[in-house]
């Protein structure tokens, strides 16, 4: 109990002197706000992204052409081939009858359409699914080398696209993040060197007094910490509204995008965004104390 | 209680601040430390509480060596040895109370005894009608007082007074003076650094004269001879 009215003792006092230069505490923390704003967008977006492959990915059959030629056996082994790596969910074999069936099934309306064949012109084939795009990509040439195969098909543009846009947003997220985050740091630093500069009479006097490195120093890492924290608030509030708004203009647009709004992720985002700035106004005031508070 | 061993103190510059300095001092003692500005008081004092190593010699302070000292300890050294200065270096943020129970706060004391030992403090020093009032609002004097009391309330060892009347007047002198000595005969070693002639000559305690930093006086009962070498 006498150790949290302790904390809370500093921990006002901290607050006190981020009062008094306010000016600075406010600068700190509206450039804290916007490198993690920034940050928590570029996670937002990532994870939104992320659904959305995984959603596509789902949806998306590599399929398999078999040649007419093919023997059962192989066929047989093929499919054993392909089911026993764990990404691969499940291995439909499609005859060509039953492929033909489908077909007649979705021309039901224009059944004059199929009339003139004479022969079954279609393949019987394989079809793969996976919740892992990446993977299904990786096999395509593969299998298209296989003798009994005659051709893959996999939608494969749209996959790409969008791997290739997570692989830029995760790019762009940690290079501005990170350069953002030093800037912050720098600020932070800054901030409390100042605090440091306002209170070298006091403490030079704690010191006289024989107060520990400890306690002449956990004001100074509060204030950071709190700098960090309420930079954090500001850009959860930021973050977390676009992220309602760009699920919804997500969800008109793109209506096959079946993605419900992750009240679990909203939380994870706070989590991350209120640990992350912790440990960069810790770190920014630790560096600057360090630095500035010779004792 | 303190103990010197030719200890000298040398500057870059090859000026000796302090040289072949041997003195002790006994429990329980108060000796008043004289000597014109740039006599080596303040140095004497800066190597005393080890804010300063000194070129050569040994320094013992209530059973510390304190050229061995390592930074760890140093902390705990310094709650032993308590020091008041000429500018006070009251917190003005703080009432008289926070500011003598930071003492104590910074050595971790038990609430208890920051409830117990504080009001104590004050009113061997007469401020309790302040107790709650900020040191800006005080005298010269009062603020000393408060001084005082937050270097006495952790009852340290030794007490260091660097001109502690220096800002004062004549009358509030004294008072702090007789105060200082009150604190002594409670069993604290006293050492005090100043400039006030009258106040030496009137206490009638162990005098050690510095010139260019050597003693050229050491008197057991002694007055305030200025400039004499």
């Amino acid at each position: 109990m006498a150790a949290l009215s302790y904390t809370a003792t500093l921990f006002t006092s901290a607050v006190v002197n981020a009062w008094r230069h306010r000016t600075m505490s406010v600068i700190t923390v509206l450039i804290v706000s916007l490198m993690m704003t920034t940050l928590g967008m570029f996670l937002v977006i990532e994870n939104e992204l992320s659904l959305m492959v995984a959603s596509v990915g789902k949806r998306v059959n590599l399929i398999i052409y078999l040649e007419d030629d093919a023997p059962p056996t192989d066929v047989l082994a093929l499919r054993e081939e392909l089911l026993a790596d764990s990404r691969v969910n499940t291995v439909e074999y499609i005859t060509k009858e039953e492929a033909l069936e489908r077909l007649r099934t979705y021309l039901e309306d224009d059944p004059d359409l199929l009339q003139p064949l004479l022969d079954n012109p279609l393949q019987a084939s394989l079809e793969v699914r996976s919740d892992d795009p990446d993977y299904l990509l990786t096999q395509v040439d593969y299998l298209a080398a296989k003798r009994i195969v005659e051709d893959v098909d996999l939608p494969q543009d749209l996959v790409e696209n969008l791997l290739q846009v997570i692989q830029i947003v995760r790019f762009l997220g940690f290079a501005l993040g990170g350069g953002l985050g030093l800037v912050a740091l720098f600020v932070i630093g800054s901030a409390i060197r100042l605090t440091v500069y306002a209170r070298r009479g006091e403490i030079e006097v704690l010191r006289l007094m024989g107060a520990s490195d400890h306690f002449i120093r956990l004001p100074f890492l509060l204030e950071g910490i709190f700098f960090g924290l309420v930079g954090a608030l500001v850009s959860f509030v930021l973050v977390g509204a676009s992220y309602i708004w760009v699920h919804e203009l997500l969800q008109q647009t793109l209506s096959f995008f079946p993605v419900s709004l992750d009240a679990t992720y909203i939380l994870r985002l706070f989590l991350t965004l209120t640990l992350f700035g912790i440990a960069i106004g810790s770190l920014g005031s630790y560096l600057s104390v360090r630095r500035f508070l010779t004792i | 209680m303190i103990l010197l061993q030719d200890v000298s103190k040398v500057y870059a510059n090859g000026i000796y601040a302090l040289r072949d300095i041997n003195l002790e001092i006994a429990r329980q003692e108060f000796v008043f430390l004289v000597g014109v500005s740039g006599a080596g008081k303040s140095t004497l004092i800066r190597l005393l509480i080890r804010e300063e190593l000194p070129s050569t010699g040994d320094i013992m302070v209530a059973g510390h060596n304190v050229l061995r000292l390592s930074k760890r300890h140093l902390h705990l050294y310094r709650r032993k040895v308590s020091m008041i200065f000429q500018d006070f270096r009251l917190l003005p943020n703080k009432t008289v109370t926070e500011n003598v129970a930071m003492a104590l706060r910074v050595a971790n004391r038990s609430r208890n005894d920051i409830e117990k030992l504080v009001p104590e403090t004050l009113a061997l020093v007469g401020l309790t009608p302040f107790a709650d009032t900020f040191p800006l609002t005080l005298s010269g004097g009062e603020q000393q007082r408060v001084a005082i009391a937050r270097a006495v309330v952790r009852k340290p060892e030794v007490l260091i007074a660097d001109e502690p009347t220096g800002n004062l007047d004549p009358v509030t002198s004294a008072e702090i003076v007789d105060l200082l000595v009150r604190i002594n005969d409670l069993g604290t070693t006293v050492i005090m650094a100043t400039h006030d002639k009258e106040m030496v000559n009137r206490a009638r305690r162990r005098v050690v004269e510095l010139v260019r930093g050597k003693i050229v006086r050491d008197e057991a009962r002694g007055t305030y001879q200025y400039g004499r070498s």
